[in-house]
C-alpha cells in the first residue's frame, strides 16, 4: 500500500483494443420490434404487469418484482404488446419477456414526472422508480445499494475503470456528459451524507482523466484517481481494495466497510432521471470486434435485438465465429442474433476465428501463474484439484465462493485448462449443498 | 457452412503454452552447452544429443505402450535430457547416460503420471541413482581441454581438490566437473534470460544461493568460492526451479530455497560427499507437499487466521536471524584473522637467498604491500633483492626463493613442493628453472614454455616469478 492507501491488485495486462474510443454516440432509430426481459438484475425477476394487445407508452412500468427487490422494468418504446414469452428458467424461477411492436412515436407515459426530493427516503424511492440497476454489467439494484444510513458511508467510488478490452461505453459517458456525472455524484453524496466521491479511471484514458480533473477543481467533495490499466481493475472488490486498501469481508457487501461503488454511467443516468423524470429506457452500447463494418457507440432502446444493432452498424463482414454480450473476459457468448439487449449490456462484440489460438488442453504443470494473477488471492490450481475430487471441504477451505469470475486464471494458464468453468461449477455445488443443509450465508452472486 | 462457437468466458487466452515455456528453458541452457563444448570438447554435444534423444524416445515409447496421449511435443523431455547430460562428466559411459535417461523419464516422471504429476526432479534423481550405483563411471573427472594434454589426465574438481582455482577460473568454468555445471558465466546468462522471460522468479535462486553463502561464512569457508563451485548455480537456476517439483507460492519457494541451502551446506561442509546439490534437491522435493499446505495464501476477505499468518513472519524472522549471524561471524572472522604470515620464512629459505645473492650480508625488508605470493624480501649489500615466494601448484604449494638484481633474474631455488614425481617435478628441475636466469621482464617470463605433462606446475612457477617481478618493480619505484 502506498501513502494514498492505493494497493496494487493482481491481474492480467490485456491489449486495450479501444478502437471505438473516439466514436461519438450515435442514436439508433427505433427498431421494428423490441423484447424486454423481466430480469435485468440479480435476484428474483419481475412479473409482467401488462397483457398481450395492450398499448403501452415509453417509460411505462411493464414489470414489477414481488417482493420489491429488483427495480421495475419500463417499456423503452410506445407501441403494442404482441407477446409475452418465457425465455429462461432455473429451478422454479421463470424469466419472462414482453415483446412490443413500436409505433415509432415514442409517446412518453403521462404519469412520468420529475421526482420531488425532500428527504433521503424520497431519494431512495426516486432511485427505485428510475429502474436503475448497475449499468456496469453486474446489475445490482441501485435503490438497495444506496439505501444506507446517512453519514454511514465514508466514500463513494465511481467506477470508470472499464478494464475490458474493446468497450468504450463508459469512456464516452465521461467525454460526452461529464457534468451529469459530477452533478450525479453531488446528488448522491448530499442525500447520503458521504464526504468523499472518488472517480476511478484507468490510466489508458488520459483525456477523460484530465477533463474530469479540470471540472473537479471547484468540487470539494470529488476527486479523480488514476489507476493502472490491469484487468480486472473495474471489479468491485478489486477496485475498493486498490483505491482504499479496504477488503470486503467474505459474504459481505461494500457497504459493510463503509464504501459504495457505482458505475459512472449509472450515476449520470440517475442524475438525468432526477432532472427529467424519464426512467432508464435506453443505453449506450459499444459495438466492435474485428468483423463489424462500422464499429462505434450506439444508443439503443432496451430490448433491441442484437441483429438490429449490428445492422445499424453496417452489418458483419463475414459470418461470426464468436458473438459476445459484454467484454472478452467476462462477457457471455451468444448464438442468436435475435437476443435482446438488457439494461446491463454494455457491448456487443463479434469476432472471427483469429480470436482464439490453440484450445488443446494439456496437463497442469504447476507453474503457479494462475495464483499470481488472481485478484482475490485464490489458488486456482488447488481449486481445480478440489473440484475434480469433489471435495466440498477443500473447496470451502480454499474459499471458492470468493471467486469473482474475472477469468484471469483461465486466461493465463499455459495448459489452457478450463479453470473458471470449474470454479463456477464448484460455487454451484457449494450453494446447492448449503441449501440442502438449510444454511444461508450471503454471497456476492 | 458457418462455424460459430458458443463458449464460456473468458473468451480470450494469453498466447503461451507449456511448449513455449520449455523452449525458453532450452534457449537458456544453450550458452552453457556452448561453454561445455569449448571447455570439454565436442563430446559434450554428443552426450547431450544422446541424452535428449533417449529421453524423448523413452517418453514416446512409454506413452505409446500405455496408449496415452503423446506429450513429447511439450519439449519437457528435451529439457530433462539436457539437464541430465549437464549433470554428468563428459567422459561418461554412454550406456550409463542412457540408463540415466530411462530412470529420469520412465521411472521418475512417467510412472508417476507424466508432467505435473511427478514429485521428484527427474534429472536430479537419475543423477543421484547413478552416483550411488555406478560411481566409478561417474567420477572420471576430465580436465578441461584447454588444460589437458593429448591423453586427458584426470583432475579433481574444485570441491574435492584442496588446491584452490582462481575465482576467474571458477567463474569461467575452466576446470573439471560435470559438463554443464562449471561455466558459471554461461549459466548466469541463461538464468537472466529465464528471469526476463518470467519463466522463473528470484525466490528460489536467491534464497538457495544466499543460504549457501551464509553457511559458508558460518563454517569458515570462502563464501564466494563456494557459490561458484560445484553444481550450485546450475541447480539453483535450472533444477530447483522446476515447476512440478517446487512449491506454488513465493513463501513456499523461499522455505524451499532455505532448505536446499541448509542441506547442500551441511553435506558440503559436514558430510562425506564433496557436493550436495543433487541430494538436497531430492530431499526437498519430498517436502514440497507439506510446504504447499502450510504456505497457502490467504484469500482476500477470508475470515479467520490461516497457517500463512504464522509461517510468513516466522520465515522472515529466521532469515533476518540468519543474516545477522552470518554478518557477525563474518566480521568476527575478519577482525580475528591471523596476522599476515609475512616474515615467517624458514632458515632454508634465508640460506637460499644468501646463496642466490652471493653474499651473507642481507637484511630483511618490510613487506606489507607486496603481492600475497611473497612471504619475505631480503636486500643484499649489492642492492639486489631475493624473494621468498609461495605459489599454488598442481599437488599443493610450491615454495621457492628467487633472486632479482639489476632487472635480471639471478636464479631460482626450490624450497618445498608437493608436485607429482616424474611429471610436475620436471617444472622444478634445475634444467627448467635455469631458463629463467637472465630474463629481464614479465613478458619474457610468460614466454618461457610450459613443460608438457607439467602444465600446471610450470604455470605456477611462472606465476610466482611474475609476482616477484611485480614486487621488485614496486621496490625500485620507491
Amino acid at each position: 500500500m502506498n501513502i494514498l492507501g492505493e494497493t496494487k491488485i493482481n491481474g492480467v495486462f490485456l491489449k486495450h483494443n479501444k478502437s471505438t474510443a473516439n466514436c461519438e454516440t450515435k442514436e439508433m432509430a427505433i427498431p421494428d420490434e423490441v423484447e424486454i426481459s423481466m430480469s435485468h438484475h440479480i435476484g428474483t425477476p419481475c412479473i409482467p404487469m401488462v397483457q398481450i394487445g395492450e398499448m403501452v407508452y415509453a417509460g411505462q412500468i411493464i414489470g414489477e418484482s414481488s417482493p420489491k427487490f429488483g427495480p421495475p422494468v419500463h417499456s423503452s418504446v410506445s407501441g403494442e404488446v404482441i407477446a409475452i414469452r418465457n425465455i429462461a428458467g432455473e429451478n422454479s424461477v421463470m424469466i419472462q419477456s414482453v415483446v412490443i411492436k413500436p409505433d415509432k412515436q415514442q409517446t412518453l407515459w403521462p404519469q412520468l414526472k420529475k421526482p420531488i426530493l425532500k428527504s433521503k427516503d424520497d431519494f431512495i424511492t426516486a432511485v427505485y422508480e428510475s429502474g436503475l440497476s448497475g449499468l456496469g454489467g453486474a446489475g445490482f439494484p441501485a435503490h438497495i445499494k444506496l439505501n444506507v444510513e446517512r453519514s454511514y458511508i465514508k466514500e463513494l467510488l465511481i467506477n470508470a475503470a472499464e478494464c475490458e478490452p474493446y468497450i468504450t461505453s463508459d469512456y464516452r459517458e465521461m467525454m460526452e456528459y461529464p457534468e451529469d456525472i459530477i452533478k450525479g455524484i453531488n446528488l448522491v453524496c448530499e442525500f447520503l451524507g458521504i464526504e468523499h466521491g472518488i472517480i476511478c479511471v484507468e490510466n489508458n484514458k488520459p483525456e477523460a482523466i484530465d477533463m474530469l480533473k479540470e471540472l473537479c477543481v471547484n468540487e470539494p467533495l470529488i476527486s479523480v484517481r488514476s489507476l493502472p490499466s490491469i484487468n480486472p481493475q473495474g471489479a468491485e472488490k478489486a477496485l475498493i481494495y486498490s483505491v482504499t486498501g479496504k477488503i470486503v469481508p467474505e459474504g459481505g457487501l461494500p457497504m459493510d466497510i463503509g464504501t459504495i461503488v457505482m458505475n459512472v454511467t449509472s450515476i449520470a443516468e440517475l442524475y438525468r432521471y432526477i432532472t427529467t423524470g424519464i426512467p432508464l429506457i435506453n443505453r449506450r452500447i459499444t459495438v466492435d470486434g474485428n468483423i463489424v463494418k462500422e464499429p462505434g457507440n450506439i444508443r439503443a432502446p432496451i430490448g433491441t435485438k442484437i441483429g438490429d444493432i449490428i445492422e445499424f452498424c453496417g452489418g458483419l463482414t463475414e459470418p461470426y465465429y464468436k458473438l459476445l454480450f459484454g467484454g472478452p473476459m467476462m462477457g457471455t457468448s451468444i448464438s442468436d442474433m435475435g437476443a435482446p439487449i438488457l439494461k446491463t449490456t454494455n457491448a456487443i462484440l463479434a469476432f472471427d476465428s483469429h480470436i482464439e489460438f490453440e484450445t488443446k488442453i494439456t496437463a497442469c504443470i504447476r507453474c503457479g501463474k494462475c495464483i499470481s494473477v488472481c485478484p482475490v488471492r485464490l489458488m486456482p490450481v488447488e481449486l481445480e484439484k478440489a473440484h475434480d475430487s469433489v471435495s466440498l471441504k477443500e473447496l470451502g477451505e480454499l474459499s471458492v465462493e470468493l471467486c469473482i469470475e474475472c477469468g484471469c486464471c483461465s486466461y493465463i494458464c499455459p495448459s489452457k485448462r478450463k479453470l473458471l468453468l470449474k470454479h463456477r461449477h464448484s460455487k454451484q455445488i457449494m450453494k446447492a449443498d448449503r441449501q440442502t443443509r438449510g444454511e444461508h450465508i450471503g454471497t456476492n452472486n | 457452412m458457418e462455424q460459430t462457437i458458443k463458449s464460456a468466458s473468458p473468451h480470450i487466452r494469453k498466447n503461451i503454452s507449456t511448449r513455449k515455456i520449455m523452449l525458453d528453458v532450452i534457449i537458456a541452457l544453450l550458452p552453457a552447452l556452448i561453454a561445455a563444448n569449448i571447455i570439454f570438447g565436442i563430446r559434450a554435444s554428443v552426450v547431450t544429443i544422446i541424452c535428449v534423444i533417449s529421453c524423448v524416445f523413452f517418453e514416446w515409447g512409454l506413452r505409446k505402450f500405455f496408449k496415452k496421449e503423446q506429450t513429447i511435443g511439450d519439449l519437457s523431455a528435451v529439457v530433462t535430457g539436457i539437464l541430465l547430460a549437464f549433470n554428468l562428466p563428459v567422459k561418461v559411459n554412454l550406456v550409463i547416460a542412457v540408463l540415466g535417461c530411462f530412470i529420469a523419464i520412465v521411472i521418475v516422471k512417467q510412472l508417476f503420471g507424466g508432467i505435473g504429476e511427478n514429485r521428484l526432479n527427474p534429472a536430479a534423481t537419475a543423477r543421484v541413482v547413478l552416483l550411488l550405483t555406478a560411481a566409478g563411471s561417474l567420477s572420471v573427472w576430465t580436465l578441461p581441454v584447454v588444460r589437458s594434454t593429448a591423453d586427458a589426465v584426470s583432475g579433481a574438481t574444485p570441491l574435492s581438490n584442496p588446491t584452490p582455482f582462481s575465482l576467474m577460473e571458477l567463474f569461467l568454468g575452466n576446470h573439471s566437473g560435470s559438463m554443464g555445471e562449471t561455466c558459471v558465466a554461461a549459466l548466469l546468462v541463461g538464468g537472466a534470460y529465464l528471469l526476463i522471460r518470467k519463466v522463473i522468479n528470484m525466490a528460489i535462486p536467491l534464497t538457495y544461493i544466499g543460504t549457501v553463502f551464509c553457511f559458508a561464512v558460518l563454517f569458515g569457508e570462502d563464501p564466494v568460492r563456494q557459490i561458484l563451485s560445484g553444481g550450485l548455480i546450475l541447480g539453483a537456476f535450472f533444477m530447483a526451479t522446476d515447476y512440478s517439483t517446487s512449491p506454488l507460492t513465493n513463501t513456499g519457494k523461499i522455505i524451499y530455497g532455505l532448505g536446499l541451502g541448509i542441506i547442500t551446506s551441511l553435506i558440503r561442509f559436514n558430510g562425506p560427499f564433496p557436493e550436495g546439490v543433487s541430494f538436497a534437491i531430492l530431499i526437498m522435493n519430498l517436502l514440497v507437499l507439506p510446504i504447499d499446505k502450510i504456505t497457502r495464501i490467504k484469500p482476500l476477505g477470508k475470515k479467520g487466521k490461516a497457517f500463512i499468518d504464522i509461517v510468513k513472519p516466522t520465515v522472515t524472522v529466521l532469515i533476518i536471524l540468519g543474516i545477522v549471524f552470518t554478518v557477525s561471524k563474518g566480521i568476527y572472522d575478519y577482525v580475528t584473522r591471523p596476522a599476515a604470515e609475512k616474515n615467517t620464512f624458514s632458515q632454508e629459505a634465508e640460506n637460499a637467498a644468501m646463496e642466490l645473492l652471493g653474499t651473507q650480508s642481507i637484511e630483511l625488508t618490510s613487506s606489507e604491500e607486496y603481492p600475497t605470493a611473497i612471504k619475505a624480501v631480503w636486500l643484499s649489500e649489492y642492492g639486489d633483492y631475493a624473494f621468498n615466494v609461495i605459489t599454488n601448484g598442481f599437488g599443493g604449494e610450491i615454495e621457492f626463493v628467487i633472486g632479482i638484481g639489476g632487472e635480471n633474474i639471478l636464479g631460482i631455488t626450490v624450497i618445498s613442493h608437493s608436485e607429482t614425481a616424474g611429471l610436475g617435478t620436471k617444472a622444478l628441475d634445475p634444467n627448467y628453472l635455469d631458463q629463467f636466469a637472465g630474463l629481464t621482464s614479465p613478458d619474457k617470463v610468460t614466454g618461457v614454455d610450459a613443460i608438457s605433462g607439467a602444465t600446471i606446475s610450470s604455470e605456477a612457477v611462472k606465476a610466482g616469478v611474475n609476482a616477484a617481478f611485480e614486487a621488485y618493480e614496486q621496490l625500485l619505484s620507491r
